[in-house]
């Protein structure tokens, strides 16, 4: 017999209403046979018997008085009613599922359904969106442009005492001669910076080119964020 | 077994005096399992008592050809389970520890040893806690437990052999159970 085999047959032995802890001297010759040369089902079955001596000792607990009445009395009561004492909590908690199921298609449906400012099931931006979106541009526009007017009088400026600086001295006056010795270093600033400003010019001007569809599709594609501008062109009824 | 037919018989039938018979003679064996599953008494007397409302209303469905105690017990399984489940984070309460009366062994000794067992019962897992009180204290066999817990035979056993493994651990480590053979070797 292997351990294996000694275990399932102690099991069986206990199941069949084995209640004697001292038992191991009239256990079936086989196992009592592995019992003598394994220890380790000698320690199984000194364990095993032993815990279940134990379970046996535990008293018949009895129930508090009345319960037979208690459980003939909810006999009569319709099934019903204990399962709705049961599952209060159920049809809150269904509702609320509801709505947060109904409020996420609704957001679901702005964000991702095309807008109805434009022409039918087209996603691209209407005339009159691009002309809005021009319109909101303006400002930036405006700005650049000042910008690059600022830059040019700068230029202009710095050009223009560089030829200043560079002109020959018509007097002989000390800080005349002064100023010629300073004008080399200035010839260089003067330079550098119209270098520069050429520089930032053109890159401006192609980074605008750039971005314009880009700004343009971006415009489109979030108008219904600002549908009065959509709804501004359409004749008021 | 043809007695709890003949009883169980009465109670299709309607009769009062049958219900108050089923309730008595088996709220002893469901309240017992309730108690040592859920460890609270005034909650295994409720799931007691749901068990056996259950057990009355389903009479229907109770195959007379086999014995009603298996099936008694299915019932108070899947209400203990289902309860356990619910309160997964709640401390079990020992409250039948503190009212344990040893009929055939007062001692103080015998009286720890009862305590101890029932706390080491406590800290189980709910599965092992189970099979062991279905096997030690119902007496069901392997395949009744399988039926029962639709569970198979070899997973039963896993849990039975761990159940009574966690158990000695405890007992020993308090001085209560047998002191381990020494050598011990596998044939």
């Amino acid at each position: 017999m292997t351990c294996q085999k000694f275990e399932d047959a102690l099991d069986e032995l206990l199941a069949s209403s084995f209640e004697d802890a001292g038992v191991i001297s009239r256990l079936p010759p086989e196992m009592s046979e592995h019992v003598q040369r394994c220890q380790r089902c000698r320690q199984l079955c000194s364990d095993w018997l032993w815990l279940h001596g134990q379970v046996q000792r535990w008293p018949v607990e009895s129930v508090s008085e009345g319960f037979a009445d208690r459980v003939v009395a909810n006999l009569h009561t319709p099934t019903r009613t204990l399962k709705r004492e049961r599952n209060d909590a159920r049809p809150a908690a269904v509702v609320a599922s509801l709505a947060a199921a109904l409020a996420i298609c609704v957001l679901l449906t702005l964000f991702l359904l095309p807008s109805d400012h434009g022409s039918g099931t087209d996603n691209r931006p209407s005339i009159a969106q691009s002309a809005n979106s021009e319109n909101e541009l303006a400002p930036v526009d405006d700005t650049v442009k000042s910008l690059v007017r600022d830059v040019t009088n700068a230029l202009a400026l710095a050009t223009e005492a560089e030829t200043t600086d560079i002109a020959p001295a018509k007097n002989d006056e000390p800080e005349a001669l002064a100023s010629d010795a300073d004008a080399l270093p200035n010839l260089g600033l003067g330079k550098t910076l119209r270098d520069s400003t050429e520089n930032l010019l053109t890159t401006g001007k192609q980074l605008g080119t750039t971005i314009q569809p880009i700004t343009k599709s971006a415009v489109g594609a979030f108008s219904f964020l600002w549908p009065e501008v959509g709804n501004e062109e359409k004749p008021r009824t | 077994m043809n007695d709890d037919r003949e009883l169980a018989e009465r109670c299709l039938a309607g009769r009062e005096s049958a219900y108050y018979e089923f309730v008595e003679r088996f709220q002893g064996l469901v309240f017992g399992v309730c108690l040592r599953m859920v460890g609270d008494r005034h909650e295994a007397e409720d799931i007691a008592q749901e068990v056996l409302l259950r057990a009355l209303r389903g009479l229907k469905g109770w195959d007379p050809e086999r014995p009603i105690r298996p099936w008694l017990l299915t019932i108070t399984a899947n209400r203990c389970r289902t309860h356990l489940s619910r309160q997964a984070r709640r401390p079990i309460a020992s409250e039948c520890s503190d009212e344990v009366v040893d009929h055939r062994d007062n001692d103080d000794d015998a009286r720890e040893l009862q305590v101890e067992i029932r706390h080491a019962l406590e800290k189980l897992r709910p599965e092992f806690r189970q099979v062991f009180l279905l096997f030690h204290e119902q007496g069901l066999s392997y395949q009744e437990m399988s039926e029962l817990l639709e569970k198979p035979v070899g997973t039963l056993k896993t849990w039975l052999h761990r159940a009574r493994q966690e158990l000695l651990e405890h007992l020993r480590e308090k001085g209560l159970a047998p002191e381990k053979i020494n050598d011990v070797s596998k044939v």
